[in-house]
């Protein structure tokens, strides 16, 4: 019984924090200071990367699928959501559904591939797709205007206290999905494909059809994220979706948090706060620098905090991330 | 497409053939890696980028031979592997070293943009060219295909007759029986990473003797040689040479079709390649 | 027939490891398979459980041909089975497991939920429900093996080498548990087996493996007596007689 108080306390305890957390953020918009527009530039920014890590967190740390292009997912929301707005005059609810649909059908496809391929072969498909997709947004300048972008036509200029609104929406119900499919079948399914497939198949658990089921799920959330994306920016070029440094952003947002659980990305967000703000302060000068700072903190993190700053913090988040077993060394 | 007439069209087909040596090259360096040494190093085509960098600024603005200049650059290159290997890539797992190499790779590209501006640059080479039946072949790069050939065929013997190549030969294929024969397995695999590095290097050498080179350049090389060896099929080294000539030849054909989709063309035909015989084609011959 | 293999083959390169396996098994009983090491048993295992494909040959299950399902598909027919090396999931505690096995049969949660309570009720293992299973000890994880194999609800259960490495009082827990599967749930067992004790106090029916092929079949009784057996183990000139 002890130990269900215990348990009880700590449950009340972390909610009470979010609850803190999501009102102040709710309030924050109605306070009015000449620094609110950039305040509220960078929340939205990271509440972005809060987004699209979930999505990859449903890939890499369920499924244990390391997607190297998630931008990919991403940026086809954002491309094809102005594309059918622009050329087929179609309202956004519209464009956001035949996005989610191409998006579907792109996931199915990558979905496919991972049952045949794994590891490093699927980094590298997924890191092809990206590239196939940057190099076609690049070149096909009829469509996509090669590298000068798309513009969101004005018709869609929505007011930012309400596109704040609809990403901390998003965050909310982002962790959400991911707290319940953690907490569903799908989860059970995922994380046992994850850790041995072989037994996993040997229980009855049809591992490619849920791993095309992962791998729909995380591209239709990346793709409503690229949705987003278009109407708070309002222009798209294949330099700020398609590249790798988003895909890395994500990665990095996901890992320092704590790969494969719910909340860590919202502390990764952190990164994407302080990275808004380094190039703020930089400026044009000194380019590359904030990429420098970037690698060393991927890499120093594996290194030495394998569990994310989530593992610092001990929010019993009911937490999937590996304890990174090293390599037996004889 | 029309207008183009047999001999150019021969000479691109060529031209393509002795870049693809170089390819062949350096992928064989990384199907080492990646399927004897099972390191999968996502940092390798930015350490193509930085040994391409080095040469150039050698080349360039610091007067010091080519000769002193190698032995520098491969001496670093083999440490910096070296120590590389032993501290970090050989105690993890597959996907933490991914994270790993892509965080240095990061920071290598960026460390490049800093220090030597995106500008891309190139070592200007006048090219000679010898005409055969209308068809020119442009001296420098022949010269870089025998020059990737005869290395390769180097790094062969080494594998075969020498001591050394020997155990790493056993490492690779079975590390618990090699440990027991008396072979210190985790030195000899950190000695083979390091001796992949240096091939790296020499064909960072070569290739900017043919390309311009920028800070993102390692990404595009990085997909090369992945290509490239996935063709192969995983740690064929010789396979790598050839499915770098091929590489070298489908680009130049896909560069005739049509020059504007030709990487568009490339990626997809390496994700249907991946997805439909993700062994490789050479893999038949690796055997024995 | 409950359940036959017909003509089973399979090779690798030049080595013959099943070679024309024919076996019939009925409905409740208790099989086993013995044989020297090398002798392809595992191997008719996995070629039953669908992880490889025979180069000839079929398997039927309740008048089924279960020949070139994937694995998830002969475990939804009615074939469950545990493997040599214990297989576990490191992230996943006991009742996760289990779940994982009870999903099989049933879509929603509460459901797989209480079909998991159920047999770990049923293999004591109630509690344990919450451990990761690295912390358990060798005859625990085998319970959770056999607990998410149990969770699948097979009509045939294929034990590989469930009893090796278990002290002799583990190997007789294990057996009344063996027992009581059988008898109780009235699920028919195929057990691959080294320690002699299990095979001759349970089965019904013994196959003897050897060089792949089936050498000897019949009760414990006679597959001791059998000249044929004695010598696949231990060697031609071996005379039995002399050592009794």
């Amino acid at each position: 019984m002890i130990i269900m108080d215990d348990k009880k306390k700590n449950l009340l305890k972390s909610s009470l924090g979010v609850i803190a957390l999501l009102v102040v953020l709710l309030l924050l918009p109605l306070i009015q200071t000449s620094m609110m527009p950039f305040i509220m530039n960078l929340l939205i920014m990271s509440f972005i990367y809060i987004c699209l890590a979930e999505s990859w967190n449903i890939l890499a740390g369920f499924c244990g699928l390391l997607s190297m292009g998630h931008c990919a997912f991403f940026g086809l929301g954002a491309y094809i959501t102005v594309m059918v707005i622009i050329y087929f005059d179609m309202t956004l609810l519209l464009a956001i559904l035949i996005s989610v649909l191409f998006n579907s059908i792109l996931a199915y496809i990558i979905g496919a591939i991972s049952i045949r391929v794994k590891d490093i072969f699927f980094a590298m498909v997924t890191l092809a797709v990206a590239q196939l997709l940057f190099s076609l947004s690049m070149q096909w300048v009829d469509v996509t205007r090669g590298p000068r972008g798309l513009i969101m036509p004005p018709l869609y200029n929505l007011d930012r206290r309400y596109l704040y609104y609809i990403a901390l929406a998003m965050v909310v119900i982002y962790v959400a999905i991911v707290l319940l499919i953690r907490r569903s079948r799908l989860g059970t399914m995922l994380l046992s494909l994850r850790d041995n497939e072989i037994l996993a198949k040997s229980l009855g658990v049809n591992t490619s059809k849920w791993k095309i089921v992962a791998t729909i799920i995380s591209a239709v959330m990346a793709s409503l994220v690229g949705s987003f994306y278009i109407l708070y920016i309002r222009s798209v070029q294949p330099g700020s979706v398609f590249t790798f440094d988003v895909t890395m952003k994500i990665m990095i947002v996901a890992f320092i948090g704590g790969r494969g659980t719910a909340k860590g990305p919202i502390l990764g967000a952190i990164i994407i706060i302080i990275d808004e703000l380094i190039r703020g302060w930089l400026g044009g000068t000194y380019a590359g620098l904030p990429g420098i700072i970037y690698g060393l903190i991927l890499a120093l993190f594996v290194v030495f905090m394998p569990n994310g700053l989530i593992s610092i913090f001990n929010l019993k988040d009911k937490s999937t991330s590996r304890s990174a077993p090293k390599k037996e060394v004889i | 497409m029309g207008s183009l007439d047999f001999p150019s069209f021969m000479t691109i087909l060529i031209s393509g053939l002795c870049t693809g040596g170089v390819y062949g090259l350096f992928s064989s360096s990384f199907s080492f890696q990646l399927g004897a040494l099972n390191v999968a190093d996502f940092s390798f085509g930015s350490w193509l980028m930085l040994s391409m960098y080095l040469t150039f600024f050698m080349y360039k603005e610091w007067n010091i031979g080519i000769i002193p200049f190698g032995v520098i650059l491969f001496g670093s290159y083999f440490i910096i592997s070296f120590l590389m290997s032993k501290f970090i890539y050989i105690k993890r797992k597959t996907d933490d070293n991914m994270i790993i190499t892509m965080g240095i790779s990061l920071i290598i590209q960026n460390a490049a943009t800093l220090l030597f501006s995106s500008y891309p640059r190139s070592l200007g080479i006048i090219e000679k060219t010898i005409v055969v039946g209308g068809v020119q072949i442009t001296i420098t790069k022949l010269i870089m295909l025998f020059l990737s050939a005869i290395l390769l065929l180097g790094f062969q013997l080494f594998l075969n007759k020498t001591w050394t190549g020997k155990t790493i030969r056993a490492v690779v294929q079975n590390k618990e029986v090699a440990s027991l024969m008396g072979i210190n397995s985790n030195r000899v695999i950190n000695l083979a990473f390091s001796l992949s590095y240096v091939m790296l290097a020499a064909s960072g050498i070569m290739l900017v003797t043919l390309f311009s080179v920028e800070p993102t350049a390692g990404g595009f090389y990085q997909m090369m040689s992945f290509f490239i060896c996935i063709i192969a099929g995983l740690g064929n080294i010789r396979g790598a040479f050839f499915s770098g000539l091929l590489i070298g030849f489908l680009t130049a054909i896909l560069n005739i079709i049509s020059s504007q989709f030709a990487m568009v063309m490339m990626f997809l035909i390496f994700v249907i390649f991946l997805v439909v015989k993700p062994t490789g084609l050479f893999t038949a011959k690796s055997r024995g | 027939m409950f359940f036959e293999v017909e003509g089973i083959t399979k090779t690798y390169g030049g080595l013959t490891a099943n070679n024309n396996i024919n076996l019939k098994i009925e409905q409740g009983s208790i099989a086993g398979l013995i044989g020297p090491n090398g002798a392809g048993k595992s191997t008719l295992f996995k070629i039953i459980s669908g992880f490889i494909v025979p180069d000839r040959g079929s398997v039927r299950f309740k008048g089924k041909s279960l020949t070139r399902l994937s694995p998830h598909v002969i475990c939804n027919c009615g074939i469950a089975c545990t493997f040599q090396d214990v297989k576990n999931f490191p992230q996943l505690d006991v009742f996760e497991t289990i779940q994982v096995g009870a999903y099989c049969r049933h879509t929603f949660k509460r459901q797989a939920a209480s079909r998991a309570r159920e047999v770990m009720i049923f293999l004591d293992l109630i509690d344990q429900k919450d451990q990761k299973i690295v912390k358990l000890n060798m005859l625990d994880r085998k319970k959770v093996a056999l607990a998410a194999a149990l969770a699948t609800d097979p009509d045939l259960l294929l034990l590989d080498e469930l009893f090796a490495g278990c002290t002799p009082t583990e190997v007789s827990s294990l057996l009344l548990t063996l027992k009581k599967i059988n008898q109780e749930l009235g699920i028919t067992l195929f057990i691959i087996e080294h320690v002699l004790k299990v095979i001759m106090s349970t089965c019904q029916l013994v196959f003897v493996l050897d060089d792949g092929t089936v050498i000897e079949s019949g009760t414990p009784e006679q597959i001791c007596m059998s000249k044929k057996v004695i010598s696949a183990y231990l060697g031609e000139d071996y005379d039995a007689s002399q050592h009794q």
